[in-house]
């Protein structure tokens, strides 16, 4: 199992600039707490794609979140590699929602490999955004039994977040009281 | 005709008991009453139960051709019957696998394990174009029709047709996705693999409904049944020198496969009940 922590530059407002996006689909992303974001590095292509059967991921999140895809709509193309590594795609989302978005597609995964082997391996990034310049990127591989690590690393990265928001406020507060 | 009975007893398939085109055709039937009627649900119950019937059919279809020899055939037949037994298992919650779909995708897996392929291609490729198989719409992220994948409409699955795609390359992989792409054999004529495993599971069972089970572990073979000199590569397939690997050791280190009954067979009569002949791969 691998769980990989980074900072990373690439945030929400990031992937909502991309110079592939036109104007229709910037619109579409203006407003969401979930980005399903492509791959823009693979080997030697430039096209962005996604992982197989990313559609279903999308329309599963989009029962519960505002959620849109980084790419316009005739562009959207997805990879089909056919090893047996599962390939569930890069996440960008706000901090306010993380929580409930890795518990929301833990089941997905859960409920999606029932019927595989259980030491078959995932793959997937998620990027949590907390509105500043910077993000947090959580890279998983693993199996889908140990996928809760990664669920209990972003609520906590979640909470430390708040926590850090919570101490500046009463900052705040204490500098106006000694004025 | 009985259906019920028929699903409820497939090892009587091996014995040509039934003729399968009419159960084929009985379902066929069935379904297109059912669709006329407009009657979505039985349509879709129908086809269920169709689909199982094939899956054990099919499970069946794999010892024939295991007996002919057709190896790579029997492979191919495996994968297929275990993405069928997906779909039906998306669809189908059974309690006491009165179909035998459980047992067959237990079977299948443990068929698969017996065979001697390790390396297989893994194509890569970019989708382009995708179709919805029931009203052969163009489907986009933000534009679908109203059919899910998956999912039964008047009898028949829901599955996206790729109209246009971008092959990009092939991988060598351990672990496929596509398991019929074996490096090596491409068809059961030109198929260099032995395959002792299946053979000998042939000679101790009855019929596919046999329950069986195998543990797997390293023997050392004598010395004196390997006529390969010292400095050639050793006999246990390792590619280092055979006095640098195996030669030091009390044998050549063999893998060895043990067949172990759960029930004795026919074939296995007055043999110890639990286990039978090894076969050292």
């Amino acid at each position: 199992m691998e769980l990989v922590i980074t900072s990373s530059t690439k945030t929400l407002q990031y992937w909502k600039q991309r110079p592939y996006l036109n104007e229709e689909t910037k619109h579409l992303l203006s407003d969401v707490d979930v980005l399903i974001v492509p791959d823009e590095d693979l080997r030697e292509f430039k096209t962005p794609l996604f992982p197989s059967n990313m559609m279903e991921i999308y329309d599963l999140l989009k029962e519960h979140f505002n959620v849109e895809a980084a790419i316009n709509d005739k562009d959207y193309h997805e990879l089909s590699l056919n090893s047996k590594k599962h390939r569930f795609g890069i996440y960008a989302v706000t901090l306010v929602v993380a929580p409930l978005f890795v518990t929301v597609l833990g089941n997905y995964i859960s409920d999606k490999l029932k019927h595989e082997d259980p030491t078959d391996e995932i793959e997937l990034e998620i990027i949590l955004d907390n509105n500043s310049d910077h993000s947090k990127s959580i890279k998983y591989q693993g199996t889908a039994e140990d996928f809760k690590k990664v669920v209990d690393k972003v609520i906590e990265l979640s909470k430390e977040k708040d926590e850090h928001r919570t101490d500046t406020a009463k900052s705040a507060s204490t500098v106006h009281k000694k004025s | 005709m009985n259906i019920e009975q028929i699903l409820r007893n497939p090892h009587l398939l091996y014995t040509k008991s039934h003729d399968n085109k009419a159960i084929f055709d009985y379902f066929v039937a069935k379904i297109k009453r059912h669709v006329e009627r407009d009657e979505e649900l039985l349509a879709n119950s129908t086809a269920i139960l169709q689909s199982i019937f094939k899956i054990q059919v099919d499970y069946t279809k794999v010892f024939e051709l295991f007996s002919v020899q057709k190896y790579y055939s029997a492979w191919c037949l495996l994968e297929r019957i275990e993405i069928a037994i997906k779909g039906v298992l998306w669809h189908y919650n059974f309690i006491e696998d009165e179909y035998y779909v459980l047992f067959i995708k237990e079977y299948v897996k443990k068929l698969q394990g017996l065979y001697p392929y390790k390396v297989f291609g893994s194509s890569e490729y970019i989708k382009k174009e995708t179709r919805c198989s029931i009203c052969d719409s163009i489907i986009t992220l933000r534009n679908r029709c109203p059919h899910k994948k998956g999912e039964l409409y008047m009898g028949e699955m829901c599955t996206y047709i790729i109209t246009k795609s971008e092959m990009i390359g092939m991988s060598i992989v351990d672990e496929p996705f596509n398991k019929y792409s074996v490096m090596g054999v491409t068809k059961d004529e030109d198929d260099p693999y032995k395959y002792q495993n299946i053979d000998f599971l042939l000679s101790v069972i009855d019929h596919p409904f046999n329950q069986w089970n195998t543990e797997s572990y390293k023997i050392f073979e004598p010395h004196s049944k390997f006529s390969v000199p010292r400095n050639e590569p050793c006999p246990c397939g390792s590619k280092l020198k055979y006095k640098k690997c195996c030669l030091p050791k009390p044998g050549v280190e063999m893998d060895h496969t043990q067949f172990i009954m759960k029930q004795p067979t026919m074939k296995t009569r007055g043999m110890k009940p639990t286990k039978v002949q090894k076969v050292t791969n």
